[in-house]
């Protein structure tokens, strides 16, 4: 089956990607970029990465802007399912859902419409699992934006590692924060993985933070051999 | 040692469908062992001292036409609980008949008869189906969701069957299924 990839750059749909390519064909990514920061269903910082990961991984994207009101994004992810399906002939999308309802639900009524298969290969995933398999997969991950509490600046830019995976548990247990940002808490951006043929390197970044919420803006970036 | 049949036809749906049963069976380290329904057969069923039959991809229908591989299960007298595609096959097997009637996200389900899979009255639920059985003959309305039965007992057998998907938001229903002690 050809496959699309709803592909944000982050840690989910890089890991939901490996998942799918074990068994189908990968025709193309399809990344939302949101103009919404408080965007419920699409991932917005650094999105603009995801040109340079889909060089990485050589597959084609498709990148449909939207305003990120409520209901608009899924008219413009409908946009661009059906550029997928005119373009790559998708019969499927693949998303990296863990446990929000609110997300699947919306894409699985469009995969329906469009009677396209979904595929969430990562859904009811265990957080700090999902979080160690980056660690033992040899992904690298950053922390591209943080907005919760207790998360303070020195989060961003930081990279996914044992002492990190350590400190989200007890987030976890004490303050009830979903490890893997499932909530909303964490953003992240994958610079390195095995899908990988070169590696994301950064020359020029901005950090912004204020009050629990902040942002790891990637700047400039570049591919390099590995 | 419970038998958890999958249900889909594609090994990419299993992550979704299959792994969060098998996350809750191992959480409460009860014994199981997986199949894909293609595979099934007797000796694997008479292994199990309870089954649970998966859900899959809403647009995945082979297992109803492959519906005469369940037939097997016909003869088996101990606990099943069907999921979704697995309501759809328990009320297939007994002649019952499906209808068109979907469902996606989450609903509201009530409780109409006090039962062993739950001890709550209302609660939400996680459906993702296009079909439903709506005449029930073999089987008794214990949950219902919109007026549609979403939790059924098979009127003389332990058979149950959920029409949403309980791995999601309701662990307790797979979790209290399987501490239903056999008859045999």
């Amino acid at each position: 089956m050809n496959l699309a990839v709803l592909f944000s750059g982050g840690k989910d749909s890089i890991l939901a990607l490996a998942r799918a390519k074990k068994h189908h064909k990968i025709s193309c990514l399809i990344t939302i970029e949101s103009k919404n920061p408080e965007s419920y269903m699409f991932h917005t910082p650094n999105i603009q990465i995801t040109t340079l990961q889909a060089k990485a991984l050589k597959l084609p994207i498709i990148t449909q802007k939207t305003t990120g009101k409520k209901e608009t994004e899924l008219k413009d992810l409908k946009k661009a399912l059906k550029k997928a399906k005119s373009n790559y002939n998708i019969e499927g999308v693949v998303t990296g859902a863990i446990a929000s309802i609110y997300q699947v639900t919306r894409i699985q009524k469009i995969c329906d419409e469009l009677n396209f298969y979904c595929f969430n290969p990562l859904w009811q995933i265990n957080q700090i699992d999902l979080l160690n398999q980056l660690i033992k997969d040899k992904y690298k991950v950053i922390i591209s934006g943080v907005f919760a509490y207790p998360f303070t600046k020195d989060f961003l830019g930081k990279s996914i590692n044992k002492d990190l995976i350590s400190k989200l548990k007890l987030f976890q247990e004490k303050y009830k924060i979903n490890p893997s940002g499932e909530g909303g808490e964490i953003e992240t951006t994958v610079l390195n993985c095995p899908l990988f043929k070169k590696e994301i390197k950064i020359l020029d970044s901005t950090t912004q933070y204020d009050n629990y919420a902040g942002t790891y803006q990637i700047n400039k970036a570049y591919l390099n051999k590995k | 040692m419970i038998l958890l049949i999958s249900t889909c036809q594609d090994p990419l749906s299993e992550y979704e469908f299959v792994n969060p049963i098998i996350d809750i069976l191992k959480e409460n380290k009860i014994p199981y062992n997986t199949i894909n329904y293609k595979k099934l057969t007797q000796k694997e069923i008479n292994k199990a001292t309870k089954i649970i039959i998966t859900g899959t991809a809403l647009k995945d229908f082979q297992y109803i036409k492959d519906i005469n591989i369940f037939i097997i299960l016909k003869e088996y007298n101990k606990p099943i609980l069907g999921i979704c595609a697995g309501f759809h096959i328990l009320g297939l097997i007994n002649k019952e008949e499906l209808s068109n009637h979907k469902q996606i996200g989450q609903f509201k389900t009530k409780i109409i008869i006090p039962n062993s899979l739950t001890n709550q009255k209302e609660f939400n639920s996680y459906f993702l189906h296009s079909k439903s059985i709506n005449k029930l003959k073999s089987f008794t309305t214990l949950a219902t969701s919109n007026n549609h039965p979403v939790i059924i007992k098979h009127n003389t057998l332990p058979y149950y069957a959920t029409l949403f998907h309980p791995e999601v938001l309701n662990k307790e229903i797979v979790e209290n299924f399987c501490k239903l002690i056999s008859q045999n």
